[in-house]
């Protein structure tokens, strides 16, 4: 039962999304298996994100539509919902009784509600606490941190083989010895109050071990 | 002796078993062919007391027969030993054993082993004869061994109708097996005469003949109608289910002998969306015309417009699929047969989509079988029944 409406869904979800994909997202199956996708994800021009392509990975499990879709970033970014490892925080991601999943919902949507997001970010629900702290107060340095990593980071339209995220994450966290040009840029602003507060909150939650703060 | 040779039992000897000949004029050997039924078995009986004494008397039958006679061989000498019994007495009551048990064992090996047999000559004679009397415009195919033909018959209305005819290597002594496509059964008659064949094809035009106004009906539907059921539809499938509204449908089955009365109507949907249909049809049903067209007396007493699916937004605007697993009709699941109630919503799903999901989430009552919970879509209370 399940995995005859599995297959039947997902058959006709991707049909949907090759002819009438959301606009600014395109979406594909990662090599023959139809339950594992990638998408891409436009930045909004409005946005700190804008000319910045975000990669996502998108798992369906044989339990969906009953189940949703786990969704991952793929690409670094800077967001208050969304944390250093790709995961995301947003309500229809999640099962009810807590998440509003429902299979009304399908991939199209979600890949929908994950571009809002990137413009309206939702600092009440926040993942990632710091990001959000200065999403709420210093929005100008947030704004300017978050364009900078979409210009280093969210470049390729294609994504190499390898899947960046999980190995490189630590790059670009702010105050990272190691870091590349972002952070060097990031280093410009250093005596900035918020860019401290931000990483020194980082490290009393233990996310950057290697912050040189 | 010489008088029996021309009195009245010789004559029903010869009249009965014609294929059987004494072999001596002291008439105490009798031998030849054994008729059961079209078969053929070699026999040959001795009698030494004559005809008209079956005392010491002793039958031998060929292998065939006696594989046929398997079961029931034990009651031969107990005819045998019948006092009073002559010999046709005798024969007559063989063949008739012979017969129920070649009619018991038909189905069984033994009726296997006849009907397998190559076909003789005349058999193919006889099919080809046949097939240039029927004409072979009409011969649609024929299969590698000559014993399926499909026939097919173009009607009045020039729909077309196909007959499959199965021949045994009996044939044409033995009753024609069909295959077509018509509401109601082809009757062969079990004499068909010398073209059983040509007078099974009469008989399949007739019947088709006798069709034509329900094809008409049912052309009418396909034509004019959206139709979701039969998914492809042939001429022995007498009801259309169709697309009357958003989510909605009706199921009409017509009525084989009398296509434009009043047919039998089953309503799909929401109840807020064929309640009032439901309503309109219970109190217009007097108004029902016969001599139109069903599709016309549907519109009339329904209040609705029949619609084709001529665009692609259309068939989404009315999407009959499933909310949940995005398929119309899910193998093993049929098509959706539950839908939201709440009219602006209506979405339809496979009960057993529907049941999975409120399965799925905490929020969900169970009572006894049913599941309470609300609609994936308007989040209004929905409720579905065990499977």
């Amino acid at each position: 039962m399940v995995s005859s409406a599995f297959m039947a869904r997902l058959k006709r979800e991707l049909e949907m999304l090759e002819t009438e994909p959301p606009p600014g997202v395109s979406v594909w199956p990662k090599g023959d298996a139809v339950d594992l996708l990638r998408a891409v994800i436009r930045g909004s021009m409005d946005t700190p994100y804008r000319d910045g392509f975000f990669h996502l990975e998108i798992s369906v499990s044989s339990r969906y539509p009953f189940e949703p879709p786990r969704v991952r970033f793929l690409t670094p970014i800077y967001h208050p919902n969304i944390d250093s490892s790709g995961r995301i925080c947003l309500n229809i991601l999640n099962m009810p009784p807590k998440g509003g999943w429902k299979p009304a919902l399908n991939l199209s949507t979600v890949l929908g509600s994950i571009q809002l997001l990137l413009s309206e970010p939702n600092p009440d629900d926040a993942l990632m606490v710091e990001i959000s702290e200065q999403f709420v107060r210093k929005r100008e340095l947030f704004d300017k941190i978050a364009r900078e990593l979409t210009l280093s980071h969210a470049q390729n339209e294609v994504l190499p083989d390898s899947e960046s995220m999980p190995t490189d994450q630590l790059k670009w966290k702010p105050g990272s010895p190691s870091s590349s040009k972002p952070q060097t840029q990031m280093e410009e602003d250093e005596d900035d109050d918020g860019y401290h507060g931000y990483s020194r909150k980082k490290r009393r939650v233990g996310l950057s071990e290697s912050s040189s703060l | 002796m010489e008088g029996w040779k021309t009195g009245p039992h010789a004559q029903k000897m010869l009249d009965d078993f014609p294929l059987l000949f004494w072999e001596s004029e002291e008439f105490c050997a009798l031998q030849g062919m054994f008729q059961i039924g079209r078969k053929e078995f070699e026999i040959r009986l001795t009698c030494p007391e004559g005809p008209l004494s079956l005392r010491g008397a002793s039958v031998l039958v060929d292998s065939e027969l006696e594989l046929f006679l398997k079961n029931d061989k034990w009651i031969v000498p107990k005819l045998l030993n019948r006092p009073g019994e002559d010999v046709h007495g005798f024969l007559v009551e063989l063949r008739e054993l012979c017969q129920r048990s070649v009619e018991n064992q038909s189905a069984d090996q033994h009726g296997h082993l006849l009907t397998n047999r190559l076909p003789t000559a005349s058999f193919y004679r006889n099919l080809l004869d046949e097939l240039e009397s029927i004409g072979w415009a009409s011969v649609e195919s024929v299969d590698e061994s000559l014993t399926k033909v499909k026939l097919r018959l173009v009607d009045g209305s020039k729909r077309k109708h196909d007959i499959d005819i199965l021949l045994s290597a009996e044939h044409p002594f033995e009753i024609l097996k069909t295959i077509t496509q018509l509401p109601t059964a082809l009757q062969i008659p079990a004499r068909s005469g010398d073209k059983p064949i040509a007078s099974t094809v009469r008989r399949f035009n007739e019947l088709v003949e006798k069709h034509q106004k329900l094809f008409d009906v049912l052309d009418d539907f396909d034509a004019r109608t959206w139709v979701v059921e039969p998914e492809h539809p042939t001429r022995s499938e007498t009801f259309r289910k169709v697309v009357i509204g958003k989510f909605s449908s009706l199921l009409v089955d017509l009525d084989t002998a009398y296509p434009t009365g009043v047919p039998e109507f089953r309503f799909f949907g929401s109840e807020t969306a064929i309640g009032p249909l439901r309503t309109r049809l219970d109190e217009g049903l007097h108004k029902w015309d016969s001599a139109l067209m069903p599709i016309e007396n549907l519109e009339a007493i329904l209040e609705i417009t029949f619609d084709t699916p001529k665009s692609g937004t259309q068939a989404a605007e009315f999407s009959l699929e499933c909310g949940i697993c995005y398929a119309f009709r899910l193998e093993g699941h049929g098509i959706p047969d539950v839908a939201c109630d709440y009219e602006p919503c209506s979405r339809p799903f496979h009960r057993s989509c529907l049941f999975e999901w409120l399965r799925s989430v905490p929020d969900s009552r169970q009572s006894f079988d049913a599941l309470f919970g609300q609609c994936p879509y308007c989040s209004k209370s929905i409720s579905v029944r065990g499977l």
